[in-house]
């Protein structure tokens, strides 16, 4: 999918080059932080709060504007559209780890396996990865939704499933830079079998650019996710969604603009905020 | 929405009605819309008193017209009816008040509603020159007789025809049938040549304009007809686009790009007019839901009242039509020549928590939808309403296919259907009668289904009425069906664009585009 | 290598083809309900089965539909009837169009932006275009089309907020309709390429035959131009290839935000309707334009870098 193809490209393997910003912990960093574990609380506090009630129409107070009682305004059926935001929130948050699992336990591993074997074991994977790469994942990954119905496992696994080529082609690459270093030579001389060796020395060698590209593919699932639900092959409703929110908002965007913008600047800042750890983070850890 | 049409009406063998094709093409966009009363207020600038002549009309319709045959696929759907209308006037048009007008045709009458004599006026022609005459006519009923559109259904219900002289024609029917004019108005009314097509293979028509141009899925271009009998078109030429999406429509016209757009969304309705538009609107599309009465619980009636009593439809007037519109209160709409005092059952959650108490398990149903921004708006505020008498309600967002399947194979608990049927109180029966292939939830009330067999058979107006009034009353009591809202639809026009008629005391909105001007200075 | 890469690109193709063709299987509910909708006869079922053989293994459904591929019948449309090979070549341009204004005008902007900020590292400019790039990289392009809407059409009712005109209809509303639309892709596409291009261009300035040029004084626009844009565009050019690769439907978001009558709704509507010959040509197709701009992005890297005639990893 577009958002999932483009961003990896973009973040990540060049963030190396902000030479110029050395802090280490800004202002920014902690306000990005902040802002997400505030939004992460929220969000989870929306499953167990009363108060927050993504599903509660009051048809006396539709199309409200934001105000002290409504942080967000109102929809046209009148909830809250605060409320359902941090609920929407949570549908990001479960497809984003999912992802980002299946992202660095399948593709990680092929990366790996590829990488250190070689061979035919580095063929099938490049064909794999080849074959992900020329789907078009955003289009295959709603026929399957639609054929199989929308959920958070079925969503998140399908994003993952195509989460799979970055993870891998990064650790493929990792993994050569270490196969023929030294340490893992000796290990291997010593007689540790492949997996011994992929264990013990390889894979703890691999981590941390596949962590590092793991905060890229945390905001690429988030996008994808709200893309997918923009699109209308997100949850089914009423159940909230921030695509879905921000595309229900789109008929009174005339007129009750919110309803579209405040979960868009959400989705936004959040996204942003990801991508600006991910980033300082990485350029922390390269140059110690 | 187009949803459901042409898939739909594909595979339509066996469905029969009249309203068929309009009903399932409406279910997709209710719609709801600015002030009930005056929604063909001209809030815009008055137009140019006199007609000019010239010029291009641009329309922008929510559907994708692939073939303009009226015995074909694409025809049917209200909004359909301006484009097919501008190359096949039809034989008589809606008119105010369910009045049928004279189209190309000058009466038809019966005396015993088995017996029907036709008139057409002399020297009508088809563009190519060729005679629409009494075997014309002929031709064309024949040729839908033998068709697998929902108009065979209709044609079929002739036994004989006889063309007595070059302009009468007399049908004789298998059964009496009150309202056999009314198929008239509409496809069977769209007289098609059997014998020569336009270069884009159409049949030719006699209407007031005849195809000139096709852009598949984007457009479609028609000209003035030089052989048309009646006044002849005022505009040169009019492009319908084919523009689906609603916001995108609007926006159109509000760019320039359209000067007439069909509109089923209440606020592009009234914030139209306060852009100084005209919408020209009626309240033509009826939102309902049918249950599934042939499976438990909703085989119980009392569980369908209860559902019924838990709905405020106050409520849904009120959000989902912005208050434009009006309440539905059973198959008799409320422009109905039939209309009459129905007592729809009040909004009472506490009757209704009786009632599922008398009946004693719980309930729970799923409400199929499709996804329109309206239906789902509606779905919701339902699930509420029936949430606080104890029913759990999920909303089954189905996409337009599946919709469609869902309706026919009745897959559901209940499922919406927003439709324009309603507007003919004549046709519409067939929902409710026992062996239709449109009665989608399974109704079967026997004194009901006489009552209409019965009503369908007498030519008294009134005797006709009170059938109808009886069949309307024990349907509401019944609620095999749910009646929500009367929900606008019809035309936003720019200031430029004149002859557009007031459709506020319309029953269906099928508009003559030869009326229509445009001032393009 | 050449052959090896041809015989992968197959290979993926072939796979691609059978994935789509097994797709069918997967449908809970009749695929011939859901598409023919109405209260369909056992015949009529049986009948539109046959044509459809939807019911036949993966290999065997796509063998037939290669065999007519082959022969230029792609299938007609289950919703509207139209041929879709027809329906292909009506929205293609559209989308085509939009696609490259979109990624010229991203190249337009990346260009000048990405060398001045290049130029000097750290400075206000490159700090100020860095950031601006940072922040629209996290805007999703949903976002920033619905954005650009209410600004440009809703605030200030500057453009058409969505809609398309037939350019020989009405050249001038043509174009207006596709400010809003190219804007947005150009920008969301920018915000990428500039990050891009910009790290590229300072590694390749750092280059020791660079810094010769530099020491023998070379101006620094002039050596940017002549020395270090070329070795440094083989991202960017990447990047730019992909996105052309998109072009079978991966505009799907754009073209519902302005609604765009190409191939990405023909997509959306196609799969929302089950529409199963229009979603396995796009799948198809779209496989081998991405396969087709990888293909000629690697033609493109033998041209710009020499070096990489010899193969690349």
């Amino acid at each position: 999918m577009a958002a999932v193809e483009q961003t990896p490209a973009a973040t990540a393997p060049h963030a190396a080059t902000q030479t110029y910003n050395r802090r280490r912990v800004g202002g920014l960093d902690l306000l990005c932080l902040t802002y997400l574990v505030c939004l992460a609380t929220g969000c989870l506090l929306s499953l167990v709060l009363p108060q927050i009630d993504a599903y509660g129409q009051d048809f006396t107070a539709v199309l409200q504007p934001p105000s002290p009682e409504h942080w967000f305004g109102t929809d046209s059926n009148g909830r809250d559209i605060f409320d359902r935001t941090l609920k929407g929130g949570l549908s990001s948050i479960v497809v984003a780890l999912l992802t980002v699992t299946i992202g660095i336990v399948v593709g990680g591993g092929l990366g790996v396996v590829g990488g250190y074997l070689g061979g035919v074991a580095d063929v099938v994977v490049g064909t794999l990865l080849e074959l992900l790469l020329s789907l078009p994942g955003l289009i295959l990954v709603m026929v399957v939704i639609t054929l199989l119905g929308p959920g958070y496992w079925t969503i998140g696994t399908l994003i993952g499933i195509f989460m799979i080529a970055p993870f891998a082609r990064i650790a493929r690459s990792a993994t050569l830079a270490v196969r023929d270093r030294s340490f893992v030579q000796a290990s291997r001389l010593l007689g540790a079998g492949p997996a011994r060796a992929i264990v013990t020395e390889v894979i703890p060698s691999v981590l941390p650019a596949v962590g590092a590209y793991a905060f890229t593919a945390v905001t690429a699932a988030v996008v994808a996710e709200g893309s997918l639900s923009f699109l209308g092959f997100g949850l089914q409703p009423p159940e909230p969604s921030w695509g879905g929110l921000i595309s229900e908002g789109r008929t009174h965007l005339g007129t009750a603009p919110w309803i579209t913008l405040a979960p868009s600047m959400v989705l936004c800042a959040t996204i942003l905020s990801v991508n600006l750890l991910g980033q300082r983070l990485s350029t922390t850890t390269r140059q110690p | 929405m187009t949803t459901s049409t042409p898939a739909a009406s594909r595979a339509s063998l066996r469905i029969a009605l009249v309203a068929t094709s309009a009903l399932l093409a409406l279910t997709a966009c209710s719609g709801a819309s600015g002030e009930a009363e005056n929604s063909t207020a001209s809030s815009g600038e008055p137009v140019a008193a006199d007609p000019v002549v010239g010029g291009t009309i641009d329309v922008g319709i929510d559907l994708d017209i692939t073939d303009l045959d009226p015995l074909g696929s694409n025809i049917g759907q209200q909004s359909s009816l301006v484009v097919a209308n501008a190359v096949y006037e039809p034989l008589f048009v809606d008119g105010p008040e369910g009045e049928m007008a004279p189209g190309l045709a000058e009466s038809l009458n019966s005396d015993d509603a088995v017996e029907w004599t036709l008139t057409l006026p002399e020297g009508l022609t088809f563009s190519d020159g060729s005679p629409l005459d009494g075997q014309a006519v002929i031709d064309h009923v024949t040729r839908a007789q033998g068709t697998e559109s929902p108009t065979a259904t209709l044609a079929a219900e002739v036994a004989e025809m006889e063309a007595v002289d070059a302009t009468t024609v007399v049908f004789t029917l298998v059964a009496p049938n009150a309202a056999f004019d009314r198929y008239f108005s509409r496809n069977l009314g769209m007289i098609a040549s059997t014998t020569a097509t336009d270069e884009f293979g159409n049949p030719l028509g006699a209407g007031a304009f005849v195809v000139s141009g096709s852009s598949d899925g984007v457009s479609l271009t028609v000209e003035r007809n030089d052989a048309y009998a009646g006044d002849p078109a005022h505009a040169d030429e009019i492009v319908f686009h084919f523009l689906p999406d609603a916001d995108s429509r609007y926006q159109s016209l509000l760019a320039g790009t359209m000067d007439l757009t069909w509109v089923q969304t209440p606020n592009h309705i009234s914030s139209a007019q306060t852009e100084g538009y005209t919408a020209s609107v009626a309240n033509a599309t009826t939102a309902t839901a049918i249950f599934d009465v042939t499976e438990p619980p909703f085989d119980d009636v009392r569980v369908r009242q209860a559902v019924q009593a838990a709905i405020d439809r106050e409520v849904l007037a009120e959000v989902v039509d912005q208050g434009q519109g009006g309440l539905s209160d059973g198959p008799l709409s409320s422009r109905s020549r039939y209309a009459q005092e129905i007592s729809y059952p009040a909004y009472e959650p506490d009757r209704a928590r009786d009632l599922l108490a008398e009946y004693g398990e719980p309930v729970s149903l799923s409400y199929t939808t499709d996804s329109s921004p309206q239906s789902m708006q509606r779905a919701t505020a339902i699930q509420q309403m029936l949430e606080e008498v104890g029913i759990q309600m999920t909303i089954d967002a189905a996409d337009s296919a599946t919709w469609g399947a869902q309706l026919f194979d009745r897959d559901f608990d209940l499922i919406e259907f927003v439709t324009s049927g309603y507007g003919d109180s004549d046709t519409v029966w067939s929902l409710f009668e026992c062996d239709s292939g449109t009665n989608f939830g399974g109704y079967c009330n026997h004194e009901v289904n006489e009552a209409i067999q019965q009503a369908s058979g007498t030519t008294d107006e009134q005797a006709r009425s009170e059938l109808y009034g009886q069949a309307a009353q024990t349907i509401v009591e019944e609620a095999p069906t749910l009646f929500f809202t009367e929900s606008p639809a019809g035309f936003l026009a720019a200031s430029q664009v004149g002859g557009l008629p007031d459709f506020s005391d319309r029953n269906v909105i099928s508009l003559l585009p030869g009326e229509l001007w445009i001032d393009e200075q | 290598m050449l052959l090896t890469r041809i015989l992968r690109s197959v290979v993926v193709l072939a796979l691609v083809g059978l994935l789509t063709m097994a797709l069918p299987s997967l449908t809970t509910g009749n695929p011939a309900i859901a598409a023919l909708g109405m209260e369909a006869s056992r015949e009529q079922i049986a009948e539109f089965l046959s044509r459809l053989n939807l019911d036949d293994p993966a290999p065997q459904r796509l063998a037939a539909w290669l065999g007519n591929a082959a022969q230029g019948d792609l299938g007609s449309s289950l919703t509207t009837g139209r041929e879709v090979a027809e329906e292909i070549i009506t929205r293609l341009p559209i989308t085509l169009e939009l696609l490259a204004l979109g990624q010229v005008l991203a190249l337009a902007i990346t260009l000048p932006v990405a060398m001045a900020s290049a130029w000097r590292p750290g400075s206000i400019l490159d700090r100020f275009a860095t950031t601006v790039a940072f922040v629209l990289i996290s805007i999703p392009v949903f976002v920033l089309g619905l954005l650009a809407i209410a600004l440009f059409a809703v605030m200030l009712n500057l453009l058409p907020a969505t809609g398309w005109v037939h350019p020989l209809d009405d050249p001038v509303g043509h174009v207006r309709h596709l400010v809003l639309p190219v804007l947005t892709v150009g920008l969301s596409e920018a915000a990428v390429l500039v990050r891009v291009l910009r790290a590229d261009l300072i590694t390749t300035l750092g280059q020791p035959y660079v810094m010769a040029a530099r020491s023998r004084g070379m101006s620094l626009p002039r050596l940017m131009l002549t020395r270090a844009l070329r070795p440094s565009s083989l991202s960017t050019v990447t990047l730019v290839g992909l996105g052309f690769g998109a072009v079978f439907g991966g505009s799907a978001l754009i073209e519902t935000v302005f609604a765009v009558p190409g191939m990405g709704r023909l997509a959306v509507s196609a799969i929302g309707a089950r529409d199963f010959p229009v979603i396995e040509a796009i799948i198809i197709f779209s496989a081998v334009a991405v396969l087709l701009a990888m293909a000629i992005v690697d033609f493109l890297y033998t041209r710009i870098d020499p070096r990489t005639r010899r193969g690349r990893s």
